[in-house]
């Protein structure tokens, strides 16, 4: 009889999920699958003009060429060194965009819910930039590095003019930008903690030092973690605003993996397309399990209230 | 509160419901003629702007106010759309867009062809233009390396040149002229431009419009180095956009390699100057024998020494300081690179600036500029003494050899290929007009430029600007390049092998930021000559 | 623990020194804005010659600057039957901002919270694969796919109308799928078993009970997607040309011929940020509120 409700429940549950997802499958099934199948597919594809017609069309490889793709890949990587430095660029712009980012924003979420003096001002001054389009940040931006500081400071150039320091002034950039919505996110959540846990910590004589790892690092964790999770996923697609630094011409090695790809695809003659195809497959191949990767070390190895 | 809230987001939802109305709202009134045929033309509003098509369509439209180009309607309307999609937009969105003729840029051509997406125009390209009382047809007013180009290995023609774009050299020949920045037969700096006894220049015959002006890069050294002596910063040119001087020195390669520079881009013909060795005073010993291009051997292009010679000449700009101070700032970009180089003559504030690197179409990018400069200091474009500097050549032997330059921008006109069958005939009417000599002559006249065919001048040549003069002087005795081919491993290979991108595959897309960062022209060129290797060539066919 | 070392009146170093970071932050973002501010009221020969000082006398603030950059800000649209594009002004771009902001983020949020919703609190084993799928998708580089989707979207009659442009913005967006994921998953069963005892459906329990305990995530994810909405000029460009938006004017402002010049650039900035930041500033206590991400409220 309890089964029979169970079963009930569940078939009714079963319905109600679909109707729900709907509409986020049907938007999927066309623009997502729909319009990157191609990509998929084109791995194994090459690239052919019909001498009468001048047409192009993509064809199957064919068995015996079957990974010409890749190779074509690997010789590009190792010919140009180009790729390799935009994944050395990604990843430092992953550690320091995204880790100093989440630090910083951290501390100055921690300021902020303690209703420190001119909390409530910093914490719109922090948001601030985020809500102003980057093609606005960065020409204001740019403009002051390039032409305030070599004046105030007696620079030859400016920081960004100056190869030694363009990277660094980018990843700054980044960095002074995209405080806001993870400063909004853990103070939020820092707020939402119940008063009467540290409290009663502070009862037990616990230092604010253990009270941000022990109780407050805790709470706000899944927070943290979903930021890290979408840090990590975006490792290979993260442009570091340098479309809006840059437009669609080339930065030689200041350039990410996202950025690297994005720029060539949007030159890319249609042979030309299946390398980038490739590209974007194979890094998916290693984004993918890192990602869950991520998910699961963060699931395990989390600090966990006392 | 909570109430107030509930308003504001009621209005929203409001708004968004009401959205399509709104949208469709000043349908009524659409400027529409429906008693006359309609064309729809869409024009890439860069440098080239859209005052000549402006003026082309107003002088069409009357000359055909009486023909029946559809059945039961008189006349033509012509609608215009200037704005700067990118051709990858275009071509994307060819079969649904309702313009019918194009003037776009960064075109490539082949990969277009493939797309389908262009109408076949060989019929209004081969017929004489004899109802305008011409007797060449638009074909033959092509250089001859275009021909090629625009001619498709099935013999077709999809698309037709537009403007000229190369990126050259501007100087300001009043300052030139103040400061005696001409060279005597001597190799002195004593001359002005109107002066008897100049040096012959770079194509070594004496009374033309490079008199006096430097044949090689040692003179073009010597003149930077009077320039700085008397104050002058040498040039400027755009440090937001790094690719102007990427260009730029793609047009030093091709004027370098002369005659055989197409090789770079369709991978077929003889290389005679490739690079055996370089000798600790950068002396260059050529191989030999010389080395037969084709698909298998590609990377040998790599190897020629007009690399060597265009980034060395980078290199002794940078570190010799020819520069203006601010043409590394990023914050400058081409339009404010162009107002230093017109202010700087006449305020008091900024070092004076002899020359500009720039495309062709700079002036028209300044109009506003000229404008202000006419209330400032009294001189708009017409009354500045600015000019084409021809290019210098690497080498003594190279003096008097004819230039070789290549096309930046690649604007072409065409026709797309989804064009209703009954509006073909206006449309390839439309198009061979805007080719006609008095139309050319117009494009002269309203923009400062030159559309890219060959077409004698000398009707309106002594009314134009002094630049205008420069440019029809320059590009009348040239070899004309277009920068791309349809060699399927150029197609292939579009990042690693066109102008603007491989440099960027090695290093600093820019060959001057490359050297900026440290690298010595040696080092840049040998990073180039071993990229690809007999192995690694067969991995990328 | 020499950190958090109490100072005699009780604040900790730490906080001095967080304080001093903040402050600096603060005049970082300032100083740039008022340099902009009165930079973009220089002519630009002024600016050639002294980029950094004041004007010096009154006439040398040309405030008409900001009424030249009025005039070119305006967008182009394009009527849907005859395709034509005719000039449109701000009033105009402003409705379809409006609208396309507040749309396309109601929709990208709901559907991001929907199947959080399902994938969080629902076992069934198809919840373990959409959230693989979610990551998955958010880590393709989907580049380039511009032509593909234009077709696609002129196929399906969705491409250029609003109901297409809302319907592809109902996707599932990455990080705020987790978000909601992470803030439905840690809430009680018992909060929802009482409801179920009592006969209530799922909807209503999704509705009544679940949504109101995350309201703070709801209401700043869609704030999150209603700015990057606003910003967004790309899409109006592509997909709905009869439809120009304010950030599609500035796009098209700054594109043009017009703005060759740094203090124009700056003022076509200044004019499109200063409005927003002091509407931002005046609102923030009501729109940043109490929202979170994740956490529990």
């Amino acid at each position: 009889m309890k089964t029979k409700a169970m079963n009930q429940k569940k078939k009714k549950d079963l319905i109600f999920c679909l109707l729900v997802l709907l509409v986020p499958m049907v938007q999927f099934a066309i623009f997502y699958v729909g319009v990157n199948v191609n990509s998929f597919v084109m791995v194994f594809q090459k690239y052919e003009i019909n001498e009468e017609t001048l047409r192009g069309s993509y064809k199957f490889q064919g068995f015996a060429h079957l990974f010409d793709n890749f190779k074509w890949m690997f010789t590009t990587i190792r010919n140009e060194g180009l790729f390799l430095s935009a994944l050395k660029n990604s990843f430092i712009a992953f550690f320091v965009v995204t880790l100093v980012g989440i630090t910083l924003a951290l501390v100055f979420s921690l300021y902020i819910s303690k209703k420190m003096p001119g909390s409530g001002l910093f914490r719109a001054l922090l948001f601030a930039p985020s809500i102003l389009s980057a093609m606005v940040t960065v020409l204001i931006f740019r403009s002051f590095v390039e032409e305030v500081f070599p004046t105030v400071f007696h620079m030859k150039e400016g920081l960004y003019a100056n190869l030694d320091t363009r990277f660094g002034t980018i990843l700054f950039y980044n960095v002074w930008i995209g405080f806001g919505t993870q400063v909004l996110m853990y103070s939020g959540a820092m707020s939402g903690i119940d008063p009467s846990i540290t409290e009663a910590a502070k009862l037990d004589g616990a230092k604010p030092f253990r009270e941000f790892f022990s109780i407050t690092l805790p709470l706000i964790y899944p927070t943290i973690q979903t930021f890290l999770i979408t840090g990590v996923a975006n490792l290979f697609l993260n442009q570091i605003n340098l479309v809006a630094f840059e437009g669609m011409d080339t930065l030689g090695r200041f350039m990410t993996v996202g950025y690297y790809l994005f720029r060539g695809v949007e030159r890319a003659t249609k042979a030309e397309f299946l390398l980038y195809a490739t590209y974007g497959v194979s890094l998916t191949l290693i984004a993918a399990p890192l990602t869950l990767l991520t998910r699961w070390a963060l699931d395990k190895f989390g600090p966990s209230v006392e | 509160m909570k109430k107030t809230w509930t308003k504001v987001l009621a209005l929203l939802c409001a708004a968004t419901a009401c959205a399509p109305i709104a949208g469709c709202g000043g349908g009524g009134d659409n400027g529409i003629d429906n008693t006359k045929t309609q064309l729809f033309v869409f024009n890439y509003d860069g440098g080239v702007g859209h005052k000549w098509l402006d003026a082309v369509v107003a002088r069409f439209e009357a000359d055909f106010a009486e023909t029946e180009f559809t059945e039961g309607k008189k006349g033509v309307q012509i609608h215009q759309r200037n704005d700067r999609t990118s051709i990858e937009q275009l071509v994307a969105k060819m079969s649904t867009s309702r313009e019918e003729v194009f003037f776009a840029e960064n075109v490539n051509y082949y990969n277009c062809i493939a797309e389908g997406a262009f109408l076949d125009i060989t019929d209004i390209m081969e017929k004489p233009l004899t109802e305008y009382g011409e007797t060449e047809s638009i074909v033959d007013k092509l250089y001859p390396d275009q021909k090629d180009f625009y001619q498709a290995s099935n013999g077709r023609y999809y698309a037709m040149p537009h403007a000229q774009s190369p990126t050259l050299i501007t100087y300001d020949a009043d300052l030139f002229d103040k400061h005696f920045l001409f060279f005597d037969q001597e190799g002195e700096l004593t001359k002005r431009s109107t002066d008897e006894g100049k040096s012959y220049g770079a194509d070594n015959l004496p009374g033309t419009y490079d008199d006096g002006l430097p044949a090689t890069y040692e003179e073009f050294y010597t003149l930077c180095d009077t320039m700085i002596g008397r104050g002058i910063a040498p040039m400027t040119w755009s440090g937001m956009y790094e690719f102007y001087m990427t260009r730029f020195s793609a047009q030093l390669r091709a004027d370098f390699d002369g005659a055989e520079a197409d090789v770079a881009y369709n991978l077929n013909g003889t290389m005679s100057k490739l690079v055996d060795t370089i000798d600790e005073d950068g002396n260059v010993t050529y191989k030999d024998p010389v080395t037969i291009v084709d698909n298998t051997n590609g990377y040998e292009i790599f190897s020629s020494a007009s690399y060597y010679y265009t980034f060395k000449f980078f290199e002794d700009i940078y570190t010799n300081e020819y520069y203006f101070s601010k043409s590394f700032n990023t914050s400058v970009s081409h339009t404010d690179a162009q107002r230093n180089f017109l202010l700087s003559r006449f305020s008091s504030k900024v070092q004076d600036i002899g020359m500009l690197v720039e495309g062709l179409y700079w002036v028209n990018e300044s109009s506003s500029a000229f404008t202000d400069m006419e209330s400032y200091a009294n001189s708009s474009l017409q009354e500045r003494n600015l000019r084409i500097m021809p290019l210098p050549k690497a080498t003594e032997a190279q003096v008097g050899e004819q230039t070789t330059v290549v096309d930046s921008l690649n604007q072409m006109a065409f026709i797309s290929a989804y064009i209703d069958e009954d509006k073909k005939e206006l449309a390839k009417t439309f198009l061979r007009y805007c080719e006609t000599q008095k139309s050319l002559e117009e494009f002269v006249q309203t923009t400062n430029l030159t559309r890219n065919f060959k077409v004698d001048y000398s009707n309106i040549y002594d009314d134009l600007a002094p630049y205008t003069q420069s440019i029809i002087d320059f590009l009348g005795g040239v070899r004309y390049l277009m920068p791309a081919s349809d060699n399927p491993i150029f197609q292939k290979n579009y990042t690693a092998l066109a102008d603007d991108y491989q440099m960027g595959t090695i290093s600093d897309p820019d060959p001057m930021i490359a050297i900026k960062s440290g690298k010595t022209a040696e080092q840049l060129f040998n990073a180039f000559r071993t990229k690809y290797n007999a192995n690694t060539w067969k991995d990328i066919l | 623990m020499k950190i958090f070392k109490k100072k005699s009146k009780g604040i900790p170093v730490f906080m001095i020194v967080s304080f001093a970071v903040l402050l600096a932050y603060a005049l970082s973002l300032i100083i740039p804005l008022i340099w902009s501010g009165y930079t973009s009221l220089k002519d630009w020969i002024a600016y050639a010659e002294d980029p950094v000082g004041l004007p010096k006398k009154w006439k040398d603030w040309h405030w008409d600057n900001y009424k030249a950059i009025f005039k070119a800000f305006k967008g182009k649209k394009e009527i849907a039957a005859t395709g034509q594009f005719v000039n449109v002004g701000i009033p105009t771009m402003l409705l379809n901002s409006v609208w396309y902001a507040f749309g396309t983020s109601a929709c990208c949020t709901l559907v991001s919270l929907l199947v959080g919703y399902v994938v969080a609190r629902f076992n069934f084993k198809f919840c373990g694969w959409i959230y693989a799928i979610v990551i998955f998708q958010m880590i393709i580089p989907a580049v380039g796919t511009m032509p593909s989707e234009l077709r696609m979207a002129t196929n399906l009659h969705l491409y250029n109308t609003v109901y297409g442009m809302l319907f592809m913005k109902s996707y599932v967006s990455g990080l705020y799928f987790l978000s909601f994921y992470a803030a439905l998953k840690v809430i009680p069963k018992d909060y929802t078993e009482a409801a179920y005892l009592d006969g209530a459906g799922n909807f209503s329990v999704m509705v009544k009970i679940m949504f109101p305990m995350v309201t703070g995530v709801i209401t700043s994810v869609f704030l999150l997607n209603f700015i990057a909405f606003w910003n967004d000029y790309q899409t109006p460009i592509l997909y709905m040309p009869s439809f120009p938006t304010l950030s599609y004017g500035l796009y098209h402002c700054t594109q043009g011929s017009f703005m060759d010049n740094v203090p124009y650039r700056l003022g076509a900035c200044m004019m499109l940020a200063l409005p927003l930041l002091l509407l931002f500033l005046v609102c923030q206590k009501k729109l940043l509120g109490n929202v979170s991400l994740g956490g529990l409220k």
